[in-house]
């Protein structure tokens, strides 16, 4: 059974009025991947300095590796790293001596390890061109060597890829693995790009309006993207009353396009259609579907907006 | 103290790669020597009469330059590094806020303070080794003066590390501390028009460096030498004004620095 690693308990935090993070709690375990799932600003990031020990709680704790207070996070710190908003960077030094000044603040006794990370990431032949001359590929990409460089236990990325192409995606995401299979590195990945947290994550947190919606396992989260069908008539309001009247259908959703999913009755289809068609309702569209990652997210937020 | 050296380290590491900082180092360590050439090309006066204690007299004009490059210095090794995210870096992987402020703190007062004192006072040991000192002013007086300006340096670094701690930025900080000069300057000459008899010499440290190296402080004139000593209430007073306003400062910023969110 996995260690819990990080504890967030009951955080709330507020900046004036605004409450940004509402009574938010959730476990992270260890060996786990774990995306962080929201629009912008809902949150993810402001979880995320609080975790780094770049803001306060106004309420609640943290506890990373078990320890609460001051030393001991600190501590657990140490065994962490982080890319928050902006990747480090100085943008008048080079690759080399941006992660040849952490290497010494960091106390690595190794030299050869800056050159190792940045040849592991793919800046090993940038030479010395200044890092403010980088495309936004290559700093995240410096980003994500500074966050290695220290071979961290648990690390907390914000948009790992972002401004990376589909090639650099790919090479990021494989690393992650990597690191997770054999490192046994834990990951807290926040990304809008779903499809690809969806390829490598085992757990997910959703996070709304500053309020966690949902805590899954990628399983958990499988159940809950279920299959449905989508229907379109010639008269949808008709329709939805005929499926919930006459054929008991409970589980259906009016999209704001008018169309409808139904969510149960799925093996009762060609009943479906020539009820409709018996009350003269013509369906024009009965399509079976599954409920992606995307789709998920996209449910959460719109029904936190309704 | 392992993990503040590391950080001192570091922040050294990346100042000395920084092309305004290497400008700024330049431009103390040789723009008063090219002035001074650049004087005697123009005939102002002769390469021989460039004494030790005629550069001393000159340094509480000198000073104000010093003083600004000191500044912009002390903004850009406490400032730098909080515009880029560096400093949230090390917090995050674990350093004390504690240690990240002391060990920019140290970087600050040793290049805004100390290197820019050993800057200031270079030339006037070169004049001296080539030129002699002088007649007018005595020797060990003029060193006497010139060692009290390393706790009123330590004051006035400290303010501005206050000031930068505040403003979160480098370039920004630059610009502040610039006018929060300028402003305890003023101060210090209005109080004058509010009775001759009012003392400004240590409301400030700028204001103390001026009085300390000013001759105005200086005594009567026998035959051709000037009583240039200071008394023992001078140097008492700049020496303790300096250490508890240039302690209250650090602590302060470390306070704020310690207690703030970071963006």
């Amino acid at each position: 059974m996995s260690n819990v690693i990080v504890n967030v308990n009951n955080l709330t935090k507020k900046f004036g009025k605004n409450t940004v993070l509402d009574d938010v709690s959730f476990k992270i375990k260890e060996g786990s991947i774990v995306g962080l799932i929201g629009p912008n600003g809902a949150g993810k990031t402001t979880i995320m300095k609080t975790l780094g020990g770049l803001i306060y709680p106004t309420s609640g704790s943290v506890e990373l590796y078990g320890a609460s207070d001051e030393k001991g996070l600190n501590k657990a710190r140490s065994r962490m790293s982080f890319m928050i908003e902006t990747p480090y960077e100085k943008g008048d030094m080079n690759a080399r001596t941006n992660l040849e000044k952490q290497r010494i603040q960091k106390g690595i006794p190794d030299k050869k390890r800056v050159d190792e990370v940045l040849e592991f990431v793919g800046l090993g032949d940038v030479g010395k061109k200044k890092v403010k001359n980088f495309s936004l590929g290559m700093r995240q990409r410096l980003g994500l060597a500074n966050a290695i460089l220290g071979k961290p236990e648990l690390m907390v990325l914000d948009e790992p890829i972002n401004g990376l192409d589909p090639e650099g995606i790919v090479e990021i995401r494989e690393m992650f693995r990597t690191f997770n299979k054999e490192d046994k590195v834990t990951l807290v990945i926040s990304s809008h790009i779903l499809s690809e947290l969806s390829q490598i994550c085992t757990d997910y947190i959703f996070i709304n309006g500053g309020k966690i919606r949902g805590v899954f396992t990628a399983e958990e989260l499988e159940a809950q993207c279920s299959e449905y069908y989508h229907i379109d008539t010639d008269d949808n309001e008709k329709a939805s009353v005929i499926l919930g009247d006459k054929l008991g259908i409970k589980k259906l959703e009016v999209m704001d396009d008018g169309t409808i999913r139904i969510y149960d009755g799925l093996d009762r289809i060609r009943e479906v259609s020539k009820t409709l068609y018996d009350n003269g309702v013509i369906p024009v569209l009965l399509a079976k579907n599954e409920m992606n990652l995307e789709d998920y997210y996209m449910k959460m937020v719109e029904k936190d907006l309704g | 103290m392992i993990i503040m050296y590391n950080i001192i380290k570091s922040v050294n590491y990346s100042f000395t790669k920084s092309s305004p900082v290497i400008i700024i180092l330049f431009a103390m360590f040789f723009g008063p020597f090219l002035f001074l050439l650049e004087a005697v090309h123009l005939g102002e006066f002769s390469l021989s009469d460039l004494t030790g204690e005629m550069y001393f007299q000159a340094l509480p004009d000198l000073s104000m330059y010093y003083i600004l490059l000191g500044m912009a210095l002390c903004s850009l090794a406490c400032g730098g590094d909080m515009s880029d995210k560096t400093i949230n870096y090390e917090i995050m992987v674990g350093k004390k806020r504690s240690i990240v402020y002391g060990g920019r703190a140290v970087v600050a007062l040793v290049y805004g303070g100390l290197i820019t004192l050993i800057a200031m006072l270079l030339p006037m040991f070169v004049f001296t080794l080539i030129n002699e000192w002088g007649s007018w002013i005595d020797f060990k007086d003029a060193m006497i003066r010139c060692a009290l300006l390393l706790p009123i340096m330590y004051r006035v670094v400290a303010l501005f590390i206050l000031v930068t701690v505040l403003i979160g930025s480098g370039g920004i900080a630059i610009i502040a501390n610039y006018l929060l000069f300028d402003v305890a300057l003023v101060i210090c000459s209005l109080a004058h028009e509010f009775g001759d008899d009012i003392d400004t010499t240590f409301w400030a440290g700028v204001n103390a460096a001026a009085s300390v190296l000013s001759t105005k402080s200086f005594g009567s004139i026998t035959g051709s030498a000037i009583e240039s000593g200071v008394s023992n209430d001078i140097i008492i007073k700049s020496i303790v004004t300096s250490l508890v306003f240039g302690t209250l400062y650090l602590i302060a910023a470390g306070i704020i620095f310690k207690k703030r969110d970071r963006k």
